[in-house]
């Protein structure tokens, strides 16, 4: 199969793979710009960096690529305004947005001209972000990684929005390879959006210890936390993990009310950033269903080529 | 009682299937079970019934029926 462009809004991505936004800092702008550079849609998370830290990263990614850059926020983020409008003022090319559903960065996408791609994991919430002016959408299903809108498949869920919405809709959740990719555009989908297999990638800011562990992962390393955002989220068992099973207090010491509701059971911005930065074992390490299928930290260019010759060679 | 009122509660009745009498001024929209969908639903129809605009940081305040009343009291 030959994959065609993902066009979005005024976007033409000659691959159509988009590089899932993963935050804190695994996706940032080196990683984004090697996407970008290779075709696809690089994206840089901005949920918890400060507004200069965005402006340095959109900026870097500008240095580092001429494709297309986008930014990725978490919704249930208490500043989401505050970033969002400031990747916007930076020219960023799109905002992908999820853990909750804004109807402002529409406003605020029309003004600019900023194609706005929501999250969605349902054809319900893919009809009203259509109605609210989305220039495509993102379907992401119980196989991804981080936080969790559903407990279907995106095999589910894919179809039933391509039949609910005139849409580019960017499927999202397991997929690791070329079939998978294959698969996805048989359901309907028109473009894939792809974040564990690019954690283990050269250019990912996560710490090399984070990577290790990503290829050491077995399937029954995989698990469902509770998230402080009010969402499920996938990740991987480690002693964080067991601590929070076994009730033990994580409590935060400090808490500086980064999150518009907040379980306070542990500090999820505290735990994404000790993993980032190498903490296995005081770290939470978010994942996809899928991460047992990745066996090597490889070059962004590496990743394209072998994606496009395993889809080339399938049906 | 108003008549805001009575138009929040038709909508609230169309949108969440619930009965007429479990739509009061101090029902909470989880009382009534509505999911965070619902209430982006809700809103929606609410935005287009008063012809006003609720922004995020307003609708994530909104959390009864009372208050929805008062918000649309107040920005009509």
């Amino acid at each position: 199969m030959k994959l065609p462009e993902l066009r979005i809004g005024h976007l033409v991505a000659k691959v159509p793979i988009v590089q899932g936004g993963m935050a804190i800092r695994v996706s940032t702008a080196p990683l984004a710009a090697a996407v970008a550079n290779q075709g696809g849609i690089g994206v840089i998370a901005i949920t918890g960096m400060t507004v200069d830290e965005i402006r340095r990263e959109i900026r870097l990614a500008r240095q580092l690529s001429s494709g297309i850059i986008g930014v990725n926020c978490l919704f249930a983020a208490r500043e989401f305004a505050t970033l969002v409008k400031t990747a916007i003022e930076e020219g960023i090319d799109l905002v992908i947005s999820g853990a909750g559903f804004s109807r402002d960065m529409f406003q605020w996408g029309k003004e600019s001209g900023t194609p706005i791609v929501p999250i969605v994991s349902s054809a319900r919430l893919a009809k009203i972000a259509k109605k609210m002016g989305a220039a495509a959408v993102v379907v992401e299903g119980k196989e991804a990684g981080g936080h969790l809108g559903t407990d279907e498949s995106m095999k589910k869920i894919v179809p039933e929005v391509v039949a609910a919405v005139d849409l580019p809709v960017i499927a999202a959740g397991g997929i690791i390879d070329g079939r998978d990719i294959v698969d996805a555009f048989k359901l309907g989908a028109q473009g894939v959006q792809m974040a564990t297999r690019f954690v283990a990638s050269d250019e990912s800011g996560a710490a090399p210890e984070f990577k290790e562990v990503y290829l050491k992962a077995t399937h029954d390393d995989v698990v469902l936390i509770d998230s402080p955002v009010g969402l499920p989220g996938r990740g991987l068992k480690n002693p964080f993990w067991h601590k929070m099973e076994n009730g033990e207090d994580i409590k935060p010491r400090s808490c500086n009310n980064c999150l518009k509701e907040c379980t306070r059971r542990f500090c999820i911005v505290e735990a994404l950033d000790r993993a980032q930065k190498g903490d296995m074992e005081r770290g939470l390490v978010f994942s996809g269903e899928y991460v047992e299928r990745i066996k090597d930290v490889l070059p962004v260019k590496t990743i394209f080529e072998r994606l496009l010759q395993e889809v080339e060679a399938c049906d | 009682m108003s008549d805001i009122f009575e138009k929040v509660k038709a909508i609230v009745i169309e949108q969440l299937g619930v009965e007429a009498d479990e739509v009061r001024m101090e029902a909470s929209f989880e009382d009534l079970n509505a999911d965070s969908l619902d209430i982006v639903e809700l809103v929606m129809a609410l935005e287009e019934e008063f012809d006003i605009e609720i922004p995020d940081e307003d609708a994530e305040k909104i959390k009864t029926i009372g208050q929805a009343v008062d918000y649309i009291k107040q920005n009509k």
